[in-house]
């Protein structure tokens, strides 16, 4: 279990062979523009997403990470290029079936908007279940709830909930259906660096107990010291590839990227 | 379900607002319903005919065929008066097994004239009416002084009457308008307890009343009384199997009322009409109202849908968890709206009781099986109505992209869609087009205004599909000046209107549906009645009009007029109905003319043909006749129309007229199908032209002497008669409009106040927001003030704009011009309520969101 320890679990698997296995998900040179008169949000971005790994997609604001999120998740379609998501192509899937993948095999952790206000912590976790139509025992749900140390909240809204409380709602939520893949959008944005450790660790042992896979999208370059691949995305294309990435190396890529940014 | 409940708990405000939304329109079907059916079950009790097992008329429908562009078709109309029988029905009616009495019966419009010349005549509801004694036992009457007339001066009055007019026996009365000799007080004649006969009958022998009746030989109606071991309805199919009664109507147990008050089924038709045509206006707002409720709750939640198709809803499951919530809401709403829709619908069948727009028995329709059905259609309808109206709402947020989903949880679309923009100008353009088309068709002038009446609804479409753009383009306008008088709080109100701007359309829209729907009606029907005064002032040429309260003038009084020195010309007026065969046309209001050449004292503005020479055989229509969905008729052409008591009368149209607000569609000659046809043969009015070089009061002075022979006579100037029928027009429209207008107003006030309390407290968030930034309560209050300003004036602006433009569609059918009857008070009243409604909604909720964060 999952506790508040401080102390980081870096429980490397070793170098990774990403090329070999198959990908819990992958774009291949996927673009997006939003307007004719926006630029690309993205702009020929391919990338893989290994099985039981974390990755971590870097940059500064504006860079075009969620949008890459959202692509890669079936939240939005991609205006070219191809996405395959748990072993299937969703580039052009139809909406009801984009939706049970998503349900079925995705989890999702935003920055915010992450619950939904009118159900407790205990509803809200079981909302996918609910969504599915699968038959569950509130005991799996405590159980969730047991993992990510929020037991004694279950009966809570989520208005009363600190920011850090309902990320870990958010994410027994996302584990809840044990999905193929987690995305999380800024998972750490608000909160505190002790909160924030807690938030990953809970997300790197989802990947190394239940061997999940698990894409988060910061730019916190603290979030690479648990993946076991980094993106750095400027302008909507990838910019550096790390695998078993340094914070401190990422870090200096982001301010280098900001410097330029700002001249 | 369970989500509607935990949503009820725990986010009711959204929830609450669609709720009352439905109320409002579930409300408006009761009542409407229940007026529709008081209407088709409109009966009257028999009073007069209490004692009656058994009421024989004459068939009182008439099968009215047209025939235009080689279409035939036929519509049964219920006749207004009496078609008449022959007495001899009366002695085969005693011949049948079972019958103890059976009594011909004829009736006699008439008023009093008593002691002190003050002139009694009933109400509308109940005239006076004579009757011969023989008609006593029907009711039953029986002396309670005096004794019964025997002989042709004297009469006997019921109790009521008797104690209203102070009527002894040995009193004496005339009959109001009437060449004919007093008469005596024989007697006074109660009828049973709690029967309302007594307070306007009237009893001469038989011989007296068959000649006032005028018909020899004739009688209204046949009561029957039965054996003590006959039943009623065992006798009613006796006589109707009996081959003498073929084609009469045999009536008993609660439709014999029927034959008493011929009114009924004319006043049920009417408020048919009423609840059809009112009920329909009323319920589209009710309908608008609900779909900008139900959206701006689908929008509120937006941010919980948009998560849950994140995490995997699909689209079809969102729309079933609105679908549910709304049914749920429509039904409970529909439950919740039938009591207080009956308590309405009573109220105002009351009042149209109470304004004799109706007989006064009439009870509003809460049969209890019926209601039941009443009840599961207004919780139907609003199903359906929540249904639609959240299918469409709801529909975006299930097909947009999660991601745009979520985008757009925290800000708004700023423009409409393509498709929503496109359509919203295709209604503004229709609602023009159609304004155009109902000023330049060759339509009649109810047609335009039923036109004009569609322009209003394809323009207020057009201004709710808009709503956002015409926010926008409001916003745009008041950057300018708002940002002069305020810096911070009108630029934050600027800014909160940019970023949320449906929200904001919503409110707009609401203000400006309440001023269009109030101020349209309002000031057409306004326009409408100067309209028909102005058209009454020209229409009238005569110099003098003479008149007796009550029942009217004997048909003497026209020769007798006609006859005295200094008038040139006398004409006799009697207002009846005929039908004028086209489809669908149930009746015309008519005026019959006894005497001279109408052209002569009614300048009717003829366009075609001419009223000179006007006799037997002819007939002149309105313009409203002859348009293109009236009779298909030219001068010259014959037609066969039908009289008062459903005799035809084939007749050669010689002129068709254009003033007829006020008046009757169709001119007939009191003489048609030789006479005696027309209801009544009392004069209402005789149109006097004096003689050349005979002043008014020369005419007056002249004229006075007639009334000792006809008692209650007045001769009045032109302008007395021009005002008093100004008056007598806006007293007859007056109720069942303003119980309209007030049903509309009250709706649409409502409807703002919930529509506007919704959006405000959907401003929660920012309004927190920015109190913890600092912002002070007065500077916050400032800046709701702004939005309010803001909101309100795009409201009135496009509200009245689209009133205006209705009005002066309407006003230029009536009038020819474009200037319509306008009068600052109500503008103030409409424009007032609406900003003090705004106001209230707008403040109220923000003052209570203030309170409750700084309590938090």
């Amino acid at each position: 279990m999952v506790g508040l320890s401080t102390q980081r679990v870096l429980t490397r698997r070793g170098e990774p062979t990403f090329e070999g296995g198959p990908a819990a998900g992958r774009l291949e040179s996927v673009s997006k523009h939003y307007g004719r008169r926006d630029g690309d949000a993205l702009d020929g971005v391919s990338i893989a997403f290994p099985r039981a790994t974390l990755t971590a997609v870097m940059g500064l604001s504006g860079s075009g990470k969620s949008t890459l999120l959202q692509c890669a998740s079936g939240l939005d379609r991609p205006s070219r290029g191809r996405v395959w998501l748990g072993g299937e192509e969703i580039t052009r899937m139809r909406r009801r079936r984009l939706a049970l993948l998503r349900r079925r095999k995705v989890g999702f952790v935003f920055q915010e908007l992450n619950l939904v206000p009118t159900l407790t912590v205990a509803e809200n976790i079981a909302l996918p279940l609910r969504l599915d139509g699968r038959p569950f025992d509130w005991d799996d749900i405590a159980g969730a709830a047991g993992q990510v140390g929020i037991t004694p909240l279950l009966g809570r809204l989520p208005d009363r909930l600190s920011g850090g409380q309902q990320q870990r709602v958010a994410i027994a939520r996302a584990l809840i259906t044990r999905p193929e893949v987690v995305f999380a959008d800024e998972p750490t944005a608000a909160l505190d660096p002790y909160t924030s450790e807690v938030v990953l660790d809970l997300l790197r042992r989802a990947v190394d107990e239940l061997g999940q896979t698990v894409v988060v999208v910061t730019h916190n370059p603290m979030v690479a010291g648990y993946a076991d691949q980094a993106v750095v995305l400027a302008h909507g294309r990838i910019a550096e590839t790390r695998t078993a990435p340094d914070p401190a190396e990422l870090g200096q890529i982001l301010r280098r990227l900001g410097e330029a940014e700002s001249r | 379900m369970t989500g509607f409940f935990r949503t009820l708990r725990r986010q009711p405000a959204p929830l609450a607002g669609t709720f009352i939304a439905l109320l409002l329109a579930a409300v408006v079907v009761t009542v409407t319903a229940s007026l529709i059916g008081t209407a088709q079950t409109l009966s009257v009790p028999a009073q007069r005919l209490a004692a009656t097992s058994v009421v024989i008329t004459g068939n009182q429908k008439v099968a009215v065929t047209s025939d235009q562009d080689h279409h035939t078709s036929t519509d049964v109309v219920g006749l207004p008066a009496y078609r008449r029988l022959p007495i001899s029905l009366a002695r085969a009616a005693a011949a049948v097994p079972g019958v103890a009495t059976a009594v011909p019966e004829v009736s006699i419009p008439l008023a009093l004239q008593v002691a002190g010349g003050r002139v009694l005549s009933g109400s509308t509801a109940q005239p006076l009416t004579g009757y011969g004694w023989q008609s006593a036992p029907l009711t039953p009457f029986t002396i309670v002084s005096g004794h019964a007339p025997a002989a042709s001066d004297q009469v006997v009055v019921g109790a009521g009457l008797a104690r209203a007019a102070g009527l002894r026996p040995g009193d004496t009365v005339r009959l109001s308008g009437r060449d004919l000799p007093s008469f005596t007080v024989a007697g006074v004649a109660a009828s049973p307890a709690g029967n309302p006969a007594q307070d306007q009958a009237v009893f001469f022998t038989n011989d007296e009343a068959a000649a006032l009746y005028g018909h020899p030989g004739q009688a209204d109606l046949i009561g029957v009384l039965a054996r003590p071991d006959t039943s009623a309805s065992v006798l009613a199919a006796r006589i109707r199997d009996n081959p003498d009664f073929d084609g009469r109507t045999v009536l008993s147990g609660n439709r014999r009322g029927g034959a008493e008050d011929l009114a009924a089924a004319i006043d049920g038709f009417d408020l048919l009409q009423v609840a059809e045509s009112a009920g329909f206006d009323v319920l589209l707002i009710a309908l608008f109202v609900v779909a900008g409720t139900v959206s701006l709750s689908i929008a509120q939640r937006w941010r919980n849908i948009a998560l849950m198709r994140a995490i995997g809803a699909t689209p079809g499951q969102v729309r079933r968890m609105a679908m549910i919530e709304l049914a749920i809401l429509g039904g409970l709403a529909g439950l919740a709206g039938y009591l207080p829709g009956v308590w309405l619908a009573s109220r105002a069948v009351r009042g149209m009781d109470a304004h004799q727009m109706l007989p006064a028995t009439t009870h509003a329709w809460t049969n209890s099986w019926t209601s039941v059905w009443v009840v599961l259609i207004t919780a139907g309808i609003g199903v359906v109505v929540a249904e639609l109206a959240g299918l469409a709402a709801v529909r975006r947020a299930s097909r947009l992209a999660p991601a745009a989903a979520l985008a757009q949880a925290n800000t708004q679309r700023r423009r409409p869609r393509l498709a929503r923009l496109l359509a919203g100008l295709v209604m503004l353009a229709g609602g023009i087009a159609l304004g155009v088309a109902a000023l330049i068709l060759p339509l009649s002038p109810s047609e335009q205004i039923n036109l004009a009446l569609v322009m209003l609804l394809a323009l207020m479409t057009g201004v709710a599909l808009l709503g956002t753009l015409l926010v926008a383009v409001a916003e745009g306008l008041l950057r300018q000046p708002v940002s002069v008088f305020s810096r911070a709080a009108g630029r934050l109100a600027l800014a909160d209107i940019r970023v949320r701007p449906q929200r904001t359309a919503t409110a707009m829209v609401a203000i400006a549906l309440a001023v269009m729907f109030t101020g349209a009606i309002y000031f057409i029907d306004a326009t409408q009645n100067h309209a028909a005064v102005v058209e009454g002032g020209q229409r009238l040429t005569a110099t003098a009009v003479v008149s007796a309260p009550g029942s009217g003038l004997g048909p003497a009084a026209v020769s007798a007029i006609a006859a005295e020195p200094g008038v040139g010309t006398a004409v006799g007026l009697t207002p009846t109905t005929v039908f004028v065969p086209y489809p669908g046309n149930d009746n015309t209001a008519a005026e019959a003319i006894t005497g001279g050449s109408p052209a002569a004292v009614l300048n009717l503005k003829v366009s075609s043909g001419t009223l000179r020479g006007f006799g037997p055989g002819d007939i002149a229509l309105s313009n409203i006749e002859t348009g293109p969905t009236a009779v298909d008729t030219r001068v010259g052409q014959t037609l066969t129309a039908y009289l008062a008591d459903g005799t035809p009368y084939r007749a050669t149209v010689t002129a068709i007229y254009d003033r007829s607000l006020g008046f009757g569609d169709a001119l007939i000659p009191a003489g048609a199908a030789g006479g005696g046809h027309l209801g009544s043969a009392a004069i209402g009015e005789v149109l006097v032209r004096p003689a050349p070089h005979t002043s008014l009061t020369a005419l007056t002075q002249g004229l006075a002497p007639l009334a000792g022979r006809f008692p209650g006579l007045n001769v009045a100037g032109r302008g007395t008669v021009v005002n008093a029928q100004a008056e007598l027009l806006t007293a007859q429209q007056s109720y069942g409009n303003n119980l309209l207008l007030g049903v509309i107003a009250a709706l649409a006030g409502l409807a703002l106040v919930n529509t506007l309390a919704m959006a405000t407290v959907e401003r929660r968030g920012s309004l927190r927001l920015l109190r913890r930034v600092g912002a002070t309560t007065r500077q916050l209050l400032s800046m709701t003030w702004w939005q309010t300003v803001i909101v309100s004036a795009a409201g009135l602006v496009v509200g009245a704009a689209a009133a205006a433009a209705t009005i002066l569609v309407v006003t230029k059918t009536l009038t020819a011009a474009w200037t319509p009857t306008m009068s600052w008070t109500p503008v103030a009243i409409i424009a007032g309520t609406v900003i003090a409604l705004t106001s209230v909604a707008i403040f109220t909720p923000t003052a209570w969101i203030l309170a409750a964060h700084d309590e938090g």
